[in-house]
């Protein structure tokens, strides 16, 4: 089960850069088609790629039948239509981004990553970090006037425990007293640590957990009415979708949805009263769509943004973000041959990972820890494998396999990466074995790595929340949902429950430091890069920059003078 | 004539991967007995590709596996499965994509039952077939010409041309084509951009695709008897040995150095393209080489992406040799960076030759108009002034203020 952070997702409709895009279309030959095409762009690069990705044809959405009308006050994005509308049962980064401007949660971040209060007013983090007290915002109301309550979080989140429909994201709330005997069906909803009353909400944690102030801005945290509907499991919108964000859905097509500023979001109707969200630019060109002027903000391939950033017109309308997000591959530690901690380290030692990303991209970032840049508390140290082929090989003898010999075939699957290619021509130089290479859809490959991880795999994370917890926690504590590689060691848990219980800066990243040590001597996964992205903003509009966590915020843009 | 030719060598990363049962093979899978696997693969019409197989339970998954013959990486889709009225089951693959003319797939389909065991069905091939014309064959020594208008003299001269084309590239590069390459030839736009599929773009009037070692040409009737042909079967077949001189995993030449030599080997740096570069150069608007390292631009630049191209080509023969150049294409075979390459070659890095070649100009280095940060937006009451940065460390008890995340840039 993928937790928390989110997986890049086939990204919305926008190029892919040569090597370093998502790409996985259907079938192999689909590929082929993309060279020719606009590549595309993650919000994660899971695999960012180098083909396009082509939107499947949603059958069942009725086609787009021109642009719908729309008053002066608007802007028309590019975005992902969301896999289902309802925000517990989505792990994807385009999903996430889509309901994140629909749905609200007590806490959100601003451009520059910061935690701000959203449906919460404030927030007291007591016991030692062991309960946190949201105090919600008074008159706050769903989208039909209804008001929000107490209770509706206590419901929105349970949901997200619960155990006959889990979401791929649950052990956000995983550190919540009684939350994962919920969500294993060894407990009940009425031991969760959550308590509702009137405007306040008290969560109680079972370690630690000061960080759930900035995790609770997940849009999977969201708060969702009492009568979502069944209908919002599916991608298609539900009619009348009562919500609580900065917009309410009006229609959705097969290549577009637009959506009205609601009257009724705690901040106040939005500067920007309709945003027209196009979700499909029929393979063409995201520059063509925007020199067109019909698109005001698109992500682009990098490979694009090295010709406009010296165009006169163009090159001024060029945004690039840092994300915060870092592509890793994963071993599957529980089955042979990656259960033996000498094998893993003779592949990650097996290959200098940082030239492979400057093959790639000389001006990508390699990642030097699971934690990427820009989150406070990562610390400064390298903790990423250096290549020492010797020490490769002898890692792999002492393994049991000298010169390869008697090494299993093995197969690493992706979702269409930049490295796979590079990774195994590397692997098997070096170390005298064979990989081979499988490249799936996203979703399939998502529920893959729920229900029958690879023997190696990778993928491309971004932060829920800019805390090392969202990596280092959900990404490799024992038993979370998020450790896909299954991997458990007692000295990094410890490592990361000192972290947790301490609150002393220095401490905390001292803890998470000595998490990543044992990271680095036992190789359950290795962190390859770290996110970036290029979009074109029209010149005027205002706020049109993607938080860490690869997202517009619709509510944040306006127009210049207007 | 306008800038009609373009080329996408970009390989695609599909990979012929083995496909022999990992070790979680088990005896459950032993069971499973396959039919022929069959597909439907005519151009406009979607991939079909079914089995029918046995087994001892309900599979918990069937996926279809598949890849072309010169690439390593597997694609893996899911399939539907049906109950057989007879027992058994079906197994069915659609995808509804564009799929190129000519491409030829390697697919078996892939059982994993619910003990976690997997059994593999036959290999077998499919080649997508464009049926909308009755197509015309001729070989050479190494080309294979399809058409469908045009006579025997005209077909006689493309391939004639092609052939040549391909000695000329291999003896340049110093590699050796050993496998067919087919060139089809569509006589008028529409269909040539349906064979293309969506996407392409408007200004495209030739497509080298060296994964599966093909062309794609427009020559109109009107066409048949021009230098356009000679042009257009040189530049796609220079790109496809091209791309074969520099194959590797790691990292792919810059695209000016390879639709430069294209079109330097096709037209050589023609009067039309020292004016658009020279009237670029007088007006600032050239774009540094490094610029044009990936996609081209598009509108009003692509036809001066194509002529700087050239010009850099022709510049780094004028000022150091045929054989810097060549050594420097063939270097990218073993996976080097950029300025290893061109270090290597011409003892200077790519940025220093970018700058020579604007000096040559009477041009200097334009400085990027871009990236810029977005202007901020409006926030919400309180956000601006109260931020609350909750981070590593934030501890207990209230919320500490102030404390920003840096963002890298």
């Amino acid at each position: 089960m993928l937790d928390s952070g989110w997986m890049a997702g086939p990204p919305a409709p926008a190029p892919p850069t040569r090597r370093n895009t998502p790409l996985i279309l259907g079938v192999a030959i689909a590929l082929i088609v993309a060279v020719a095409v606009a590549g595309a762009l993650g919000f994660r690069s899971a695999a960012n790629p180098g083909g396009t990705t082509r939107p499947r044809a949603t059958s069942t959405l009725r086609p787009g039948s021109g642009t719908p009308n729309l008053g002066e006050n608007h802007v028309v994005v590019s975005g992902q239509a969301p896999g289902r509308w309802d925000p517990a049962l989505v792990g994807d980064a385009g999903s996430a981004g889509a309901l994140s401007q629909v749905f609200e949660s007590l806490t959100a971040l601003d451009a520059a990553n910061r935690v701000q209060p959203a449906l919460a007013a404030s927030w007291d983090v007591t016991d030692a970090g062991r309960r946190v007290t949201f105090q919600l915002r008074d008159g706050i109301a769903f989208s039909d006037g209804r008001p929000i309550t107490g209770d509706d979080v206590r419901r929105s989140w349970l949901r997200v425990l619960d155990p006959q429909r889990p979401s791929p994201l649950a052990s956000l709330l995983g550190d919540i007293q009684g939350a994962n005997e919920y969500l294993s069906g060894s407990g009940s909803a009425a031991d969760v640590g959550i308590d509702a009353t009137g405007a306040q909400v008290v969560v109680r944690f079972r370690r630690p957990a000061a960080y759930f102030v900035s995790a609770a801005s997940s849009p999977t945290l969201a708060v969702v009415p009492a009568d979502l509907p069944e209908s919002a499991s599916g991608p298609l919108l539900p009619e009348n979708l009562v919500v609580s964000g900065a917009y309410v859905p009006e229609s959705q097509t097969d290549t577009e949805i637009l959506l009205r500023a609601n009257p009724r979001y705690w901040a106040g109707r939005a500067p920007i009263e309709q945003v027209l969200v196009k979700t499909s630019l029929d393979d063409r060109s995201p520059v063509d769509v925007f020199q067109a002027n019909e698109i005001d903000y698109v992500p682009i391939a990098r490979d694009d943004a090295a010709w406009i950033k010296y165009q006169r017109d163009l090159g001024p309308q060029l945004r690039r973000s840092s994300s915060l997000s870092v592509i890793y591959y994963g071993f599957t530690t529980t089955k042979p041959p990656f259960d033996s901690a000498d094998v893993r380290r003779a592949f990650a030692m097996a290959v200098d990972w940082d030239r492979l990303v400057r093959l790639d991209d000389p001006e990508a970032i390699p990642a030097t820890s699971l934690v990427p840049l820009g989150i406070e508390g990562r610390g400064s140290e390298d903790f990423s494998p250096k290549p020492d082929l010797e020490g490769a090989r002898a890692a792999l003898a002492a393994a049991g396999y000298p010169n390869g010999k008697g090494f299993p075939d093995v197969t690493l699957v992706s979702s269409g990466g930049s490295y796979e290619e590079a990774v195994a021509s590397e692997l098997e130089q070096v170390l005298g074995i064979h990989l081979s290479v499988e490249v799936m859809p996203f979703a399939d490959y998502s529920s893959r790595l729920d229900s029958d991880p690879p023997q190696m795999w990778t993928l491309d994370w971004i932060a829920d929340y800019p805390h090392p917890q969202d990596f280092l926690g959900l990404l490799l504590e024992t038993g979370s949902r998020s450790n896909v590689g299954e991997w458990s060691n007692p000295e990094f848990d410890a490592a990361i429950d000192r972290a947790a219980a301490t609150d002393d800066p220095v401490a905390q990243e001292a803890a998470y430091s000595d998490a990543q040590r044992v990271v680095r001597d036992q190789v359950p996964v290795i962190p390859l890069r770290y996110g970036d992205s290029w979009a074109l903003s029209r010149d005027g509009l205002l706020g049109a920059a993607e938080t860490g966590v690869g997202f517009l915020r619709y509510a944040s843009l306006a127009w210049d003078g207007r | 004539m306008s800038r009609r030719v373009t080329a996408w060598v970009a390989a695609i990363a599909l990979l012929a991967a083995m496909l022999v049962p990992g070790p979680g093979t088990l005896a459950a899978a032993a069971d499973v007995t396959f039919g022929a696997p069959s597909a439907t693969a005519t151009l406009g019409q979607p991939l079909v590709v079914t089995s029918t197989f046995t087994a001892p339970q309900r599979p918990t998954r069937v996926e279809l596996l598949s890849h072309l013959p010169s690439e390593r990486i597997v694609s893996v889709e899911t399939a539907d499965v049906a109950t057989e009225p007879g027992g058994g089951f079906r197994a069915t693959l659609t995808e509804q994509g564009h799929v190129l003319p000519n491409t030829t797939l390697l697919y078996r389909f892939r059982v994993t039952l619910p003990d976690g065991s997997s059994a593999l069905g036959p290999e077998a091939s499919a080649t997508v077939t464009d049926d909308r014309f009755d197509w015309r064959t001729l070989d050479g020594e190494l080309v294979r010409l399809h058409w469908y208008d045009g006579d025997d003299a005209f077909a006689q001269r493309a391939v004639q041309i092609g052939d040549e084309a391909v000695r000329g590239a291999e003896e340049l590069l110093g590699v050796q084509e050993t496998e067919r390459i087919d060139f089809f030839i569509y006589a008028a736009e529409g269909e040539f951009r349906d064979a293309l599929g969506p996407g392409t773009r408007e200004n495209v009037g030739g497509q080298a695709v060296a994964s599966i070692r093909t062309l794609f040409g427009l020559i109109r009737p009107s066409e048949i008897n021009s230098d356009w042909v000679d042009v257009l079967v040189t530049h796609e077949l220079t790109h496809l040995v091209f791309n074969t001189a520099v194959d590797n995993p790691y990292h792919l030449p810059p695209r000016w150095l390879n639709e430069g030599l294209a079109v330097f080997r096709s037209q050589g740096y023609t009067v039309g393209d020292r004016a658009l570069v020279s009237q670029a150069a007088r007006n600032g608007e050239l774009i540094p080489l490094d610029g044009l390292a990936g996609l081209f631009p598009t509108g009003d630049g692509f036809s001066l992406a194509y002529a700087e191209s050239a010009s850099g080509v022709s510049y780094m023969i004028d000022t150091f040799g045929q054989e810097a150049l060549v050594k420097l294409i063939r270097s990218y075979a073993s996976g080097v960076t950029d300025d290893e390459a061109f270090s290597a070659a011409i003892g200077r890095t790519a940025a220093v030759l970018n700058d020579e070649w604007l000096a040559s100009l009477g041009a200097s280095a334009p400085e990027p108009l871009g990236p810029r940060p977005a202007p901020p937006g409006p926030t919400p009451p309180g956000w601006a002034d109260v931020p609350i940065a909750v981070s590593a460390g934030a501890g207990f008890g209230p919320p500490r203020l102030g404390a920003l995340l840096p963002l890298v840039r």
